[in-house]
């Protein structure tokens, strides 16, 4: 450290730190600047699931036609529609689901048993 | 508006307990962030006395386990399973076989090499 | 640096009036040209006769040229795009077009070219770059059977069109343009790259840097993401519980 030369190329060192708004650290002291200068993780982490005012099923319906002004758009849910169609077939071949009693029978209950 | 967040909230997806449980454990992790990192720089700071750096390491150790970073995991966004996630897509891998099977993947074919 | 901007706000002006205007500026002239072979030689000013000589070697041939006459910009769509030479080697910006499929990106990186032909651009490429090649194996099965996989695989292809000697306006009205006909599934992304003069006084800037060093200016000086750390650091030390084992000496100095 004492010849001239390693003083002026501290000096350098020092000179160019500043220039460049690094840290100047000739000690190599631990200082825990990695943690000041570390990118924060938080709102990416937060986001991953995705947004959650994202509009659920049957709100879509509602947003399109209420928030967003269009209540003409006619809007069609593929899988519903096909669970629908197939249960009026089943019906119409009398297949279909049995239909529900009125009022809980204690007949029924002991079936059951 | 309240301020207060409702850590329950979450995009329309297939919600598991566990996908509830991460959802919580990332919100406080990015609350407390700020703070995490400038305790681990008082730690970490070797110029500062032995006693304050002592009193960020416990400060920081008494924090509950639900506030660390390491207790995050990716879980599949779809499926809600917590194994086999390919962090690309966020999807389990039986999840992104299908999708990419039905060409919901942009871009992902069946490879042939 | 001044006359270059001169002369590329020319180049400018004179591709803008092709498409606002039906003058028959050079350019057109040298279309017409070369699309109509038969046509007569001296139809051509004097001035033209070099670039188009240029223009005559290189270009070829794409596809099939329709029989019924139709005009020169139209015929120009069965020939490769026409460029303007590049003058300086000044790079304004470059341009990387990314998909998974290279049908879109090819044709999307052709518009480009004869937009920027139009404008007056001088464009280079498009270079196609390395692909990204990315695999994934997984179980085919959704539980054990772990011997049997399936494998898939994503292409992502890349291509570079680089912006020379052009003035930031009609590299501005490009990308608008571009922007505004972009097709599905090409990616853009746009590098920009300006000359500044230095005309900065840095004694005076540095000054101002000495001064404010280890001062709370310094503090607030800081980049916007150290920013919220560096102050909660500050807060905690401020803290009682902190305080006390803080001795007068031993306070950290703040350029940490």
């Amino acid at each position: 450290m004492s010849s001239p030369l390693k003083l002026k190329a501290l000096k350098i060192a020092e000179l160019s730190a500043k220039v460049f708004d690094q840290n100047f650290n000739p000690s190599c002291a631990r200082a825990g600047s990695k943690y000041l200068s570390q990118r924060l993780k938080g709102p990416a982490v937060v986001q991953y699931y995705g947004d959650p005012d994202f509009p659920k099923g049957t709100h879509i319906k509602k947003r399109i036609e209420e928030d967003l002004g269009y209540p003409h758009v006619k809007l069609f849910n593929s899988d519903e529609q096909y669970r629908v169609d197939a249960a009026m077939r089943k019906r119409k071949r009398g297949k279909g689901a049995p239909p529900k009693k009125k009022a809980p029978a204690a007949s029924g209950n002991k079936k059951k048993k | 508006m309240s301020s207060k967040i409702n850590y329950l909230r979450l995009p329309p997806l297939f919600v598991k307990a566990g996908i509830i449980k991460d959802n919580y454990v990332r919100h406080a992790f990015a609350k407390t962030e700020v703070t995490q990192q400038a305790l681990k720089h008082i730690a970490r700071n070797t110029t500062l006395p032995t006693k304050v750096r002592l009193q960020a390491q416990l400060q920081l150790a008494s924090m509950p386990n639900y506030t660390k970073f390491t207790q995050v995991k990716n879980r599949c966004v779809e499926s809600g399973h917590a194994r086999g996630v390919i962090s690309k897509f966020g999807l389990n891998r039986y999840v992104f076989r299908q999708k990419a099977l039905a060409g919901e993947l942009p871009g992902v074919k069946k490879g042939v090499w | 640096m001044q006359k270059f901007v001169a002369k590329s706000l020319g180049n400018a002006t004179s591709g803008c009036r092709l498409l606002t205007s039906a003058k028959a500026s050079s350019k057109l002239v040298v279309l017409s040209q070369r699309y109509n072979s038969s046509a007569a030689q001296g139809a051509i000013p004097q001035e033209n006769q070099n670039e188009i000589s240029t223009f005559n070697t290189s270009i070829s041939k794409v596809a099939t040229e329709p029989k019924q006459d139709v005009p020169a910009n139209v015929k120009a769509i069965y020939y490769q795009p026409l460029r303007n030479p590049v003058q300086y080697g000044d790079l304004v910006c470059d341009l990387q077009l990314r998909a998974y499929d290279n049908e879109n990106l090819d044709f999307f990186s052709d518009f480009i070219l004869r937009a920027g032909f139009y404008l007056g651009a001088a464009l280079t490429g498009p270079k196609p770059l390395p692909t990204k090649r990315e695999r994934w194996t997984v179980i085919k099965a959704p539980f054990v059977f772990a011997k049997t996989k399936e494998n898939f695989e994503r292409r992502t292809h890349k291509r570079l069109i680089r912006v020379w000697d052009t003035n930031p306006e009609v590299v501005d009205l490009l990308m608008s343009y571009i922007t505004k006909h972009s097709i599905t599934g090409v990616g853009l992304k746009v590098n920009f790259y300006q000359k500044q003069g230095l005309d900065l006084n840095f004694e005076q800037e540095f000054q101002k840097l000495e001064n404010t060093i280890g001062t709370e200016q310094a503090y607030q000086d800081l980049d916007e993401k150290n920013d919220h750390i560096s102050k909660r650091v500050g807060e905690i030390l401020n803290d009682p519980v902190f305080k006390q084992y803080m001795k007068p000496e031993d306070k950290p100095s703040l350029k940490e």
